[in-house]
């Protein structure tokens, strides 16, 4: 016996030895319980990050922008300054763009929208520059990127030129610009409308002042979008009148509320598992304290007191609930990992990038440990109950 | 309050009643005093209320009227965890059934009594443990598990146990009920040299004439009351 653990905490881990198969079956039993809701847990998540990142990782998270139809944001930089030390904000670029149409292919015009970044910034809002990106990054003026299926559609190559017009009316000029890159978004809309250029490029073309047609956001937690777009609303000094903050949230109601739906349902089936979890320790841990009973009568006979006698199986099941919490966490990951690797699509990627959130499994683990301390509860108050007298005359 | 200091053991018009439909009086007005140092045995037929008398003293049970001094300390107004400590340090209990803790070994066992206390364990004390296991014979078995010893063995581990926090008083129930004569007759033989050696008070209830005689006092119990009480002094 060493002598710096407590009597109570020694006693019931010799109980926890000196049967070593139920107390593994006990620990198995509750880390399937636990691997099950860390595997739910995470895969709801892991499928919820993706799809939006899938819809918002590539897009604004809050524009700012004219209430008007056709209206610009004035001044944009006073705005810019304003927000800029938001604590939550990650990105900030000013948003110019304007209809326009290419004249190579036909009179009438093939439809794009020119929009003019500072490219550096808004490619970490837009990611333009992606692995799937071909050709340079435009230095010059009157270079531009465009899509992956404007450029399929019509052969456009990298060094081509494009004779450019604000409307085909034919009367008007026209300018030239050289396409750099090919860029694809992932999006066959955007790849077919967007033409991309620098800010330099854009003013020169349509010396538009110094307005933006909007500023776009991205956030940290997109979750917390709507916050943080509130905090831009306090924040800038001007008058926002003719402006308005729109954030994802409130564009897609439909997308949010079945997140939400499937994040309850996530909750609800780990609650279950947890309270099933909980239940086994506390009835199993019953079953030892009538199993130990003559020994929790003769420690009583000798001095133990109900405390000490009860702790024991608290210690236990706090034992017990560490065991399985190991096993379980460990096993859990294992199914993720093996989610990931082995449920595949066709092209060999897998149907949902595991996303391992180190602090839900902290979470759970510390919920399982403190489920399993408070299911030690009942069998430590039926030990209390346990009379010495009757114990001793049973034999 | 405060009994007489040579008194180990005072009962005050105990009464015992089981039952609460079909009421049974196990015991019916119970007076005893027991000198300390002393080494009594109880004698009587099943039935008579030996054990519940035992269990009372050793405030495992309460009686239902009546008042128990231990050392001069009324054991009746105390409460649950008080009569833990009480029992802790002052009486050791040696039962038929020998109640070791089969998850331990013997000497954890002996070391049992004195672990509950939650003190540091010093090697004296361990030194004290391997002491009374030699003491009782068990010298070559301290390292053993409880299950993988004999019936005779583990009794022995059981009084040495007891025998653990130096009690003042030893309360044995037919201690070598489930033993055969010789063990017995050296289990007894055992206790008495403890008793002259740690001056010890022991009250031991047996069925056995032959025991009875050798102890220093002899109590009948017949039908819940003392029926007789001769003292038995040695030569």
């Amino acid at each position: 016996m060493k002598t710096n653990m407590s009597f109570a905490f020694r006693v019931a881990k010799r109980f926890l030895k000196s049967d070593k198969k139920q107390t593994a079956l006990i620990i198995l039993g509750i880390a399937i319980g636990i691997s099950v809701q860390i595997f739910v847990g995470l895969l709801i998540d892991s499928l919820q990050i993706s799809l939006v990142d899938s819809t918002v990782g590539n897009s604004a998270h809050i524009t700012i922008q004219s209430n008007e139809t056709l209206g610009v944001v004035e001044d944009p930089d006073e705005i810019v300054d304003d927000i800029e030390g938001i604590e939550d904000i990650k990105y900030i670029t000013k948003n110019l763009q304007n209809i326009s149409y290419i004249m190579n292919f036909s009179s009438s015009g093939t439809q794009i929208l020119v929009k003019g970044f500072e490219l550096e910034g808004a490619n970490q809002i837009y990611n333009y520059y992606n692995d799937d990106f071909e050709g340079s990054k435009p230095t010059d003026t009157n270079e531009v990127i465009i899509g992956r299926d404007l450029a399929e559609k019509y052969q456009i190559s990298i060094g081509d030129t494009l004779e450019t017009k604000k409307t085909p009316n034919p009367i008007l000029d026209s300018w030239e610009v050289e396409v750099a890159g090919i860029f694809d978004l992932g999006v066959a809309s955007l790849n077919e409308l967007w033409v991309i250029t620098n800010n330099e490029t854009y003013r020169d073309l349509y010396t538009p002042g110094d307005v933006a047609n909007s500023i776009v956001i991205q956030v940290d937690k997109v979750f917390d979008a709507d916050l943080v777009a509130q905090t831009v609303n306090t924040s800038i000094s001007r008058d926002l009148g003719g402006l308005e903050i729109i954030d994802w949230k409130e564009q897609n109601e439909s997308l949010l509320s079945g997140l939400q739906g499937q994040t309850i349902s996530s909750v609800f089936i780990q609650a279950f598992v947890l309270i099933s979890v909980v239940i086994a320790i506390a009835s199993i841990l019953a079953i030892t304290v009538l199993q130990k009973s003559k020994q929790v009568g003769i420690l009583k006979a000798m001095g133990t007191d109900d405390v000490k006698a009860s702790r024991i199986f608290l210690y236990e099941g706090f034992l017990l609930g560490l065991g399985g919490t190991i096993l379980g966490v460990s096993l859990g990951v294992l199914m993720l990992w093996a989610f990931g690797t082995f449920a595949t699509d066709t092209n060999g990627n897998p149907i949902i990038d595991i996303t391992l959130d180190f602090q839900f499994i902290g979470l759970s683990a510390v919920i399982a440990i403190v489920s399993s301390l408070l299911a030690g509860f009942i069998p430590a108050r039926k030990s209390k109950k346990l009379n010495i007298i009757d114990i001793i005359r049973e034999g | 309050m405060t009994e007489n200091n040579t008194t180990a053991i005072k009962l005050k018009n105990i009464t015992k009643v089981y039952g609460k439909i079909v009421k049974t009086k196990a015991l019916k007005g119970i007076n005893l005093e027991l000198e300390k140092n002393s080494f009594n045995s109880v004698i009587g037929q099943s039935g008579s209320g030996k054990s519940t008398m035992l269990n009372i003293i050793g405030t495992l049970d309460t009686p239902t009227e009546g008042d128990v001094w231990i050392n001069g300390i009324k054991t009746t107004d105390m409460d649950k965890g008080e009569l833990a400590k009480l029992r802790n340090e002052t009486i050791g209990f040696i039962f038929q059934f020998h109640y070791l803790l089969p998850e331990f070994t013997a000497l954890e066992n002996v070391l049992m009594p004195y672990s509950i206390k939650d003190k540091k364990l010093t090697q004296e004390i361990k030194d004290r443990a391997i002491m009374l296991l030699e003491r009782v014979g068990l010298g070559k078995v301290i390292n053993n598990n409880a299950k993988a010893m004999s019936g005779g063995q583990q009794q022995r581990t059981a009084i040495a146990r007891a025998l653990m926090n130096n009690p003042e008083i030893i309360l044995a129930d037919e201690p070598t009920g489930n033993l055969d004569s010789d063990t017995t007759e050296q289990v007894y033989d055992l206790l008495r040299e403890l008793n002259d050696e740690f001056g010890t008070t022991f009250l031991v209830i047996t069925h056995d004439q032959h025991v009875a005689e050798k102890t220093d006092r002899i109590i009948e119990l017949k039908d819940g009351l003392i029926e007789m009480d001769i003292l038995n002094k040695r030569e």
